[in-house]
């Protein structure tokens, strides 16, 4: 085949299989990294293709956005150019758990993925279905379309999502596939059983879909988006976004309850049909009305599927109840009483690979250079699939030119805290983020996503040059002032001036000292001492103004501090390594509950050990104890 | 794993030498900042291996002891850190001063071995001493574990567990709000919750601290309990025992309770013996409380001695176990003088009032405790948890005062987080997932 290299050719240097979420970043990072990359897709038209609801970023999620935009990615940028309805979120609850969302125009999205990918020469997009995957000799070779083409290559990255083994529920009815309209890879998912035995089954609904024009939206409450809008990308400004619509608000009421209960009988979900774990997070509304019996009401938020579509997504309602069940109940909702059904809900269920068999960097052990990235490793949205296809396609674009691999860390990026999360304790639902998975969420900001990433990416050849000068003209307008502040005396009238808490024999402090209060802001504090009136402009470029984030930095500070030196404390031994060939019953001075979760987990280091359930210090010493008694064998010869 | 020395260990101070009475002490400290707690406790400077007669000052400026000090310098000590080594007057009062004094001045209480598995790790030690050591870390990481458990049984446990429920149910609220900011949370009277869940664990964790101070001071010592029928001679005997050493350190008709405490040691151990006379003759219903309190001291005690009158008594066949100690007293008033099952281990016979066998008895109870090798770090343990404890109260105060001046936010939920930390040092470890979960079962989430 010809590659847009002009060559003719069927030989890659990776393979990117899927065009999803992960897919998508997995490709266009390999391609940023130089390396001549073919992406292979069932459908040309899907790729980039948001099949749940139409929204990027959230908590947790915004940040997972903003750190893969920090590394160059394309789902931030893609998010501005196609977010009709922007907001932050918890604006009032303190800077790390600030996040941006925004809904997305579902075409704009999709091509504005596609164009991004689409600008790389290192590209070539081929339609067809993989159904075998070669290798030789534990290595691999390359992989197979149905349609019996061979495409070789030594770095594959696997984004085939919900297709293994899938099937979907409404009310009695089942039906294998993947996502409405795709078709499953059967072939594939009995080969990847072989290469990855452990697997558990998920599942996971969709709501009714609703025409626009049946909903009378004067019974709604609206929700307009941020007034000034926040952007997503360190690369955009608001002047990307298209036009601005609003969401809405509704709820269901003790009639729509009624009718639910009613129609339990016929739910796949009671009547034992599914097996699969749902999300506890995302429940469906038959759940919701079962296990929250005294709750009034549930809401729902209406979301616009696009400027020019016809549907909403209405989230919270969830189901896989019978098609006329929904119809009823979802015409017992205010503002839906002519509510027309364009697509109704559905539950899926679907096989996953245990990730617990990758990795810390979602290589494969069986398949060396064979890489899992998104919903295949049991996690749940497009900003946690985007994130696994990141790190998956840097991983693979380190190895092509022998580099040592990247394992973001816990205290880095929540990149790090997901990848360790699923490597090292699995999952038994599918894995969304939360903010409060992250230990150290102090440090993992969405305002210094960029300060946290962008020199490593940069490192790796991931970063562009344009957006490596913007961070470095940021980067320096920051310490500027920093040391500014930092050696500029404020006297302590001034200060009173400042914090009416302030005693009267209060000492000069340093602008940045006083930056630290709680009560003392930046636009105050350079009223009395003066700035630059730049610093402060209302502006969300560089997620925030100078003067916002050196503010933020210094309230941080004193927590921050606390948290590098806990970090340092746990790096001196966490980063030992233990070989993949210990036998733990082997070693003394364990519990057999301990030697049974180090054999289940195979834990890759200590650090890994010390977030297994049940691990005590204890088993950790004796894990150190034993290490070190090989190594001084090894080093006294015998 | 590198050769360096890590220098971020926590610097940490125990008794070096062995426990209880002797005439010297060594107290040893290990660590970064071994140099300068040495020179705010002696006021002197120190250089490697020169050791300096000095006084030791406890934080307030008074001297505790005089002491001899000797300083190492990294890497050329026993553990590789930096090393100060106390030897003192071998009192366990001085031992234990001097100790509070250095861990006020920033060290810390060392776990079992952990001097030496710093040697081990800093490569100090040569294959065999390595070996060594490592049979015993293991099996000494394995009884501090058990001293932990055992100090965590009774009430104390109850209320510990209890505060942690109360303590996750508060930040699964907070935590809930912050990840989850547009479920209808707020609307449903969800700030009046959190604030009222702050007030009433704060409740909780003054009425516990105030305990555990009580519960620690009680259990500076060793706990035995004297228990028996009226007029068998308990108050005799008890003079008896406390008479021996002539060592009586506090006297003090209980008053909440009928017991009377009475605090000496033994092999250099501090015991607190506790006369539990008038258990059987209170019928007065007010006394109700007392009785119930009496019996809860004989469960935790860490030893019952049951003293039964030998002229009445024809179990003589009774058999000690670990916690339970059969004296027969008044061996005065018998014909035939009884000889004691020893290989059975059986009943100890004595006569309090001539006080023939009290030396066996005392002998005895001392051997129990060094046996047990756990008796010191039971206490240990104890009074790590009322450090523990105080951390955490620290941080939820800390959370608290930041939620009366705004609604909760992230670092509130940071302290929050700390104070848990704290207090899983009590618990055990306290996850995440188990948070997650919390939350979802306490809220229907999810859009």
């Amino acid at each position: 085949m010809v590659s847009k290299l002009g060559k003719t050719t069927n030989t890659f240097e990776a393979i990117v299989v899927g065009g999803g979420h992960a897919g998508t970043e997995a490709a266009a990072v390999l391609c940023r990294m130089g390396h001549n990359t073919l992406l292979l897709t069932h459908n040309k038209k899907s790729i980039g293709q948001m099949s749940c609801n139409p929204a990027i970023g959230g908590v947790g999620k915004g940040h997972l956005a903003k750190e893969i935009d920090a590394l160059g990615g394309l789902m931030a940028r893609a998010a501005d150019l196609a977010g009709i309805h922007l907001k932050t979120l918890n604006s009032s609850k303190g800077k790390a758990v600030q996040a941006t969302r925004a809904q997305a125009d579902r075409l704009l999205y999709k091509s504005a993925i596609q164009q991004q990918l689409y600008a790389h020469k290192e590209l070539t997009v081929f339609e067809g279905a993989a159904s075998r995957i070669l290798t030789k000799q534990g290595q691999l070779r390359g992989v197979e379309t149905e349609c019996g083409q061979v495409f070789n290559t030594k770095k594959m990255v696997l984004t085939v999502g919900t297709f293994l083994n899938g099937v979907i529920h409404t009310g009695r009815e089942r039906l294998s596939g993947g996502r409405k309209g795709d078709k499953p890879s059967l072939v594939l998912a009995q080969q990847l059983l072989e290469i990855a035995p452990r697997t558990g089954r998920l599942k996971t609904g969709t709501p009714p879909r609703i025409n626009k024009n049946s909903i009378n939206f004067d019974l709604l409450e609206e929700q307009p988006g941020d007034d000034p809008r926040p952007t997503f990308s360190f690369m955009s400004t608001v002047d990307d976004h298209p036009q601005q619509v609003s969401c809405h608000i509704t709820h269901t009421n003790e009639k729509t309850h009624e009718i639910i209960r009613a129609s339990l009988k016929d739910s796949p979900l009671f009547t034992g049909a599914i097996g699969g774990v749902g999300p506890r997070y995302c429940p469906s509304i038959e759940d919701k009305v079962v296990k929250f019996a005294d709750k009034e009401r549930h809401q729902i938020f209406i979301e616009p599927e696009g400027l020019s579509a016809n549907e909403v997504y209405p989230n919270g309602i969830s189901t896989s109840l019978p098609s006329k069940a929904q119809e009823a109940f979802v015409r017992s909702i205010k503002g839906f009483r002519d509510a027309e059904i364009t697509q109704p809900g559905y539950a899926i269920e679907y096989d996953y690979f245990d990730p617990r068999d990758l990795t810390p960097v979602f290589e494969t052990r069986a398949i060396k250079g064979l890489y899992f990235a998104g919903q295949i490793n049991g996690t749940t949205g497009y900003e946690e699939a985007a994130a696994q296809g990141l790190v998956a396609g840097i991983n693979a674009g380190l190895s092509i030119t022998k580099q040592d691999p990247w394992e973001p860390k816990r205290d880095e990026a929540y990149l790090g805290v997901l990848a360790n999360d699923l490597v090292v304790r699995g999952t038994n639902e599918p894995y969304r983020m939360f903010t409060s998975r992250a230990e150290h969420r102090l440090l993992l900001r969405e305002d210094n996503a960029d300060q946290r990433l962008t020199p490593t990416g940069r490192k790796f050849g991931v970063v562009s040059n344009k957006r490596w000068a913007l961070f470095s003209k940021k980067t320096e307008a920051l310490n500027k002032e920093k040391e500014r502040l930092q050696t500029t005396m404020v006297k302590h009238k001034t200060i009173a001036k400042l914090d009416h808490n302030t005693k009267n024999n209060t000492h000069d402090k340093t602008a940045y000292d006083l930056l630290k209060r709680p009560d003392i802001s930046y636009k105050e504090l350079t009223k009395q001492i003066g700035g630059r009136a730049e610093h402060t402009k209302n502006t969300k470029t560089f997620g925030g103004t100078i003067g916002e984030l050196l503010e933020t930095e210094a309230k941080y500070e004193g927590y921050v501090n606390k948290q590098k030196r806990e970090i340092k404390k746990q790096r001196a031994y966490s980063e030992t390594r233990l070989p993949e060939s210990m036998d733990y019953t082997k070693l003394p001075g364990l519990s057999n509950e301990v030697k049974q979760k180090l054999t289940e987990f195979a834990p890759k280091t200590i650090g890994h050990a010390a977030r297994i359930q049940g691990i005590t210090p204890a088993a950790l010493s004796a894990l150190l104890v034993h290490l070190k008694k090989q190594k001084i064998k090894r080093a006294q010869g015998q | 794993m590198s050769n360096k020395v890590n220098k971020l260990s926590e610097t940490i101070a125990a008794q070096a030498s062995a426990q209880g009475a002797s005439g010297v002490s060594v107290i040893r400290v290990s660590g970064n900042k071994s140099k300068t707690i040495a020179k705010k406790v002696t006021g002197k400077t120190l250089s490697h291996m020169k050791a300096q007669h000095t006084n030791f000052y406890a934080s307030d400026g008074a001297v505790i002891d005089n002491v001899v000090v000797l300083f190492f310098a990294s890497p050329a000590s026993y553990t590789g850190e930096n090393v100060l080594e106390i030897s003192c007057h071998g009192s366990t009062a001085v031992v234990d001063e001097i100790l509070k004094t250095l861990y006020e001045q920033g060290a810390r209480q060392a776990n079992a071995g952990e001097f030496t598995k710093r040697a081990f790790l800093n490569d100090k030690l040569d294959l065999t001493q390595a070996e060594a050591v490592a049979d015993l870390i293991e099996s000494s990481s394995a009884e501090t574990a058990r001293a932990a458990k055992n100090s965590l049984e009774g009430a104390f446990s109850k209320k510990i567990f209890g505060l942690l429920d109360a303590l996750t149910e508060l930040r699964a609220n907070i935590e809930a709000s912050l990840d989850f900011p547009e479920e209808d949370l707020e609307q449903t009277g969800h700030n009046q919750q959190v604030e009222k869940m702050f007030s009433q664990t704060s409740k909780h964790y003054l009425s516990l601290l105030e305990e555990t101070k009580v519960a620690c001071k009680i259990r500076e010592g060793l706990v035995v309990a004297i228990t028996g029928e009226p007029n068998v001679g308990k108050s005799t005997l008890l003079n008896q025992l406390c008479g021996h050493e002539r060592a009586i350190v506090n006297e003090a008709p209980g008053t909440t309770r009928d017991t009377i405490e009475v605090e000496t040691t033994i092999d250099g151990y501090r015991v607190c013996f506790v006369d539990t006379a008038g258990l059987r003759e209170t019928t007065n219903s007010v006394e109700q409380e007392g009785i119930r309190r009496t019996k809860e001291t004989i469960k935790q005690a860490d030893l019952v001695i049951e003293v039964r009158n030998a002229k009445k008594s024809n179990e003589l066949k009774t058999k000690n176990d670990q916690k339970r100690l059969v004296v027969f007293n008044k061996t005065d008033l018998l014909k035939t003088k009884p000889k004691r099952n020893k290989a059975n281990n059986g009943p100890l016979f004595v006569s309090a009032l001539t006080g023939l066998g009290i030396e066996g008895l005392v002998e005895n109870i001392g051997n129990r405790f060094k046996k047990a090798g756990g008796a010191e770090l039971t206490m240990t343990a104890r009074r790590r948890h009322l450090v523990s404890l105080n951390e955490s109260y620290g941080a939820f105060s800390a959370a608290k005062k930041k939620t009366t001046k705004s609604i909760a936010g992230d670092v509130v939920a940071e302290d929050l987080l700390q104070a848990q930390n704290s207090l899983s040092e009590i618990t055990g470890e306290f996850t995440n997932e188990e948070l997650l979960d919390s939350i979802f079962n306490r809220f229907c989430i999810g859009k």
